[in-house]
């Protein structure tokens, strides 16, 4: 078939922007034969700026496709031709040339309900997903196109993606490997994956029962700032987290508005207390943070002083810090108290020998770091969602170091 | 605590810092013996005398020339410019000279002065008396700008630019002169670049100012019985900006709306909007929107000026509207 017949309206490349010299076709919205409204989308196409739709020019028919699907062309080039006019038997066939795929003209109405086109293919990328939404099911490993969205036209809501990741199948939990030793000077590993199944036991949680749930620890390093980090106060009878406690604490506080899946179910976003445990000469210390997310570094370190008290933290808080003191351990591996997913032990900071980008080349420098081992429920946490944290408490931290 | 109208605040503000602070002294048109026009300095010229409350010609360049010569010298002066609309006869001193005397002499010499104006529309007043400038001023580096929309917001945050060493561009809504509200008794002093939560709400952020204020709140109770859970911030302060409060609340909820009562055009929530796809963008549930007036002069008929205003009504119907899309 040849374009330009008589009466015939030719579909051309747009040119969508001052720079773009030419466009793919990625999909035809209306097959030969298929009637068309005026301004109707007839195809989409992809150039280097955008994605678009072309309308149709006319009311009719689509009588003909000359550029098909992936295939490149010029702007100005003929991509279709429409026949306008009411469809016809007669004229579908002759535009065609061959039998209507389609039911009988009649019951096709001239202008398809919008509906018939809005209706996604399986997979297809109909649906736009809000930043929040994608950044949701990135962190908490949920995967978008198997979500049925509860929102205004189905879309997806943020309440749907968390909905979905406490609702996720548990992972099978990870082949028990020869249990985690604490290394007392091991080259420090950047993000180390450990699988115990015997927990190593806690300073915070030495007197938790031994319930051997298995979890999972993901090991990481950060950069702390180079102040106190659990000492004497005037103010305080026990020795109480610094200001570069304070600067992890806020970090996870701030990671875990991000990652509520990390958070005991039922505490909520907002509403977790986060309990941070610590140890002194005389025992455990611990401190409950209700809506620490809110709070800065500073907030932080008030309410860690203020709020120091002696023994285990209470029982109910969403997730659980400890704060090592003992510069010859490394890291270590705890597990989540009951009712908790996860858990974050940081490691006492020392003096560290990092190598650094110096303008391109690598240099040597020494930092103040401590170890990050979060422990997690693979049953509860998808290995993905508890590395996304890590990483945001690591980015978190080491913007405030 | 007592009912105070919003205008007999700005007085009470001005007197405060008056009987504390023999430096501190009013300048204007008709703000002594009259009281000033919009009679918000009813008072002052009794209390205090002619010295420090002072009638000056109908010169915006004469009244902030000679504020600004008196801030150089140690005084704390209060500047009005009747009109915000009649900051354009005078932007020279303020851009020009008062916005940079700091910077240009090498932080040598600071001004701490408030210029306080009517400011906005609703009240018929026409093209060129009812606009909102806080646009303009806050444009410039060097300047402050404050919104009170309540009497007690009014009476700390004159208190607080007055103490400022700084210019501060203190913009009175003549639409709210008349409306009262509860302040506290005895000295009150709030701060710049703070913000406040009108009403809670999980659903969306709207940023107000102003009039605005007023509306968004009567917007997001409307909103409420259909459903949707709004919070309302009272932004008070566009220079320097409460980035904690608006960006925290934004965070939380994934949905911004600004109500602006001027043009959409560089409208101070579109620096807003800037800040919030720069620092919240995951967070965001969807495009952030302006409700705004057009992009045209504000007119002076009574329907015309209601229709191009945002409204309760308009503005519940875009927040629904956008919640629900």
């Amino acid at each position: 078939m040849t374009g330009g017949r008589e009466g015939r309206v030719a579909v051309t490349m747009p040119q969508l922007g001052e720079t773009v010299a030419e466009g793919t076709v990625l999909r035809w919205l209306k097959q030969v034969g298929e009637a068309v409204a005026d301004q109707e989308p007839l195809l989409e196409i992809s150039t280097d700026k955008v994605d678009a739709e072309v309308p149709s020019p006319a009311a009719g028919v689509l009588a003909e496709i000359v550029v098909g699907e992936d295939e490149t062309v010029d702007v100005g080039t003929v991509l279709a031709h429409v026949a306008p006019g009411a469809p016809s038997p007669g004229q579908r066939a002759e535009a065609t040339g061959a039998p209507p795929v389609e039911p009988a003209a009649e019951e096709r109405s001239p202008s398809p309900p919008s509906g018939e086109r809005s209706s996604p293919p399986a997979g297809g990328p109909r649906h736009r997903h809000s930043p929040r939404v994608r950044r949701l099911a990135h962190d908490s490993g949920v995967d978008l196109a198997s979500l049925t969205g509860t929102g205004p036209a189905g879309r997806v809501t943020p309440d749907d993606v968390e909905r979905a990741a406490r609702h996720a199948a548990p992972e099978p939990v990870p082949s028990p490997e020869a249990p985690v030793s604490v290394p007392t000077r091991a080259a420090p590993q950047r993000v180390s994956t450990a699988a115990a199944t015997e927990p190593l036991p806690s300073l915070a949680r030495s007197s938790a029962p031994a319930a051997n749930r298995a979890f999972r620890t993901l090991v990481a390093e950060v950069d702390v700032p180079a102040a106190q980090w659990v000492g004497s106060s005037d103010q305080a009878s026990v020795p109480v987290p610094g200001s570069a406690a304070a600067a992890v604490v806020a970090a996870v506080a701030g990671a875990l508005r991000s990652h509520p899946s990390l958070l005991a179910p039922g505490a909520g976003a907002d509403a977790g207390d986060l309990a941070v445990s610590w140890s002194t000469g005389s025992g455990t210390t611990s401190c409950l943070l209700s809506q620490a997310g809110e709070l800065n570094v500073g907030g932080v370190a008030q309410r860690l002083l203020a709020g120091a008290t002696a023994g285990e933290p209470p029982p109910g808080a969403g997730f659980t810090v400890s704060l090592l003191q003992d510069t010859d351990v490394l890291f270590e591996v705890a597990e989540p108290p009951p009712g908790q997913v996860a858990t974050i032990v940081f490691g006492t900071p020392t003096r560290r020998v990092v190598v650094v980008d110096a303008d391109g080349s690598p240099g040597i420098a020494i930092r103040q770091r401590s170890s990050v081992a979060l422990s997690h429920d693979p049953g509860t946490v998808s290995r993905e969602a508890a590395l996304a944290f890590l990483r945001d408490v690591v980015r978190r931290a080491h913007s405030r170091a | 605590m007592a009912q105070l109208t919003y205008r007999d605040a700005v007085a009470r503000g001005i007197a405060q810092e008056m009987r504390r602070d023999e430096r501190v002294l009013l300048v204007g048109e008709d703000v002594a013996g009259a009281g000033g026009v919009f009679k918000t300095t009813v008072g002052l010229l009794d209390e205090f005398g002619p010295t420090r409350v002072v009638d000056t010609p109908i010169s915006e360049q004469a009244i902030l020339g000679a504020a600004m010569g008196a801030a150089m010298t140690g005084l704390r002066p209060v500047a009005e410019i009747m009109f915000s609309d009649f900051f354009a006869v005078c932007w020279d001193i303020v851009v020009n000279q008062i916005a940079k005397t700091r910077y240009m002499t090498g932080g040598q010499v600071s001004l701490p002065l408030v210029i306080k104006t009517g400011n906005g529309g609703g009240l018929r007043f026409g093209a060129q008396h009812s606009q909102s400038i806080e646009n303009w001023a806050m444009a410039i580096p060097g300047l402050k700008v404050v919104t009170p929309s309540t009497p007690e917001d009014v009476v700390g945050l004159m208190a607080a630019a007055i103490r400022d060493d700084d210019p501060v561009i203190f913009c009175e809504h003549k639409g709210l002169y008349a409306s009262k509200g509860e302040v506290p008794d005895g000295d009150i002093i709030d701060s710049l670049g703070t913000a406040k939560v009108r009403r809670p709400g999980r659903d969306a952020t709207i940023l107000s100012l102003g009039m605005m204020v007023p509306r968004a709140l009567a917007a997001a109770e409307a909103l409420a019985a259909r459903g949707m859970d709004v919070e309302v911030i009272d932004v008070r302060s566009l220079v320097p900006l409460d980035t904690q409060t608006i960006l925290g609340s934004v965070s939380r909820t994934g949905r911004l709306f600004t109500v602006e009562e001027n043009p959409q055009l560089l409208g101070w929530g579109a620096e807003i909007a800037s800040l919030a796809s720069d620092e919240c963008f995951w967070d965001l549930d969807g495009p952030i929107q302006r409700i705004t007036t057009p992009h045209i002069p504000l007119p002076s008929a009574d329907s015309l000026e209601d229709l191009v205003m945002p409204s309760e009504e308009s503005i519940a119907t875009t927040i629904e509207k956008a919640l629900q899309s």
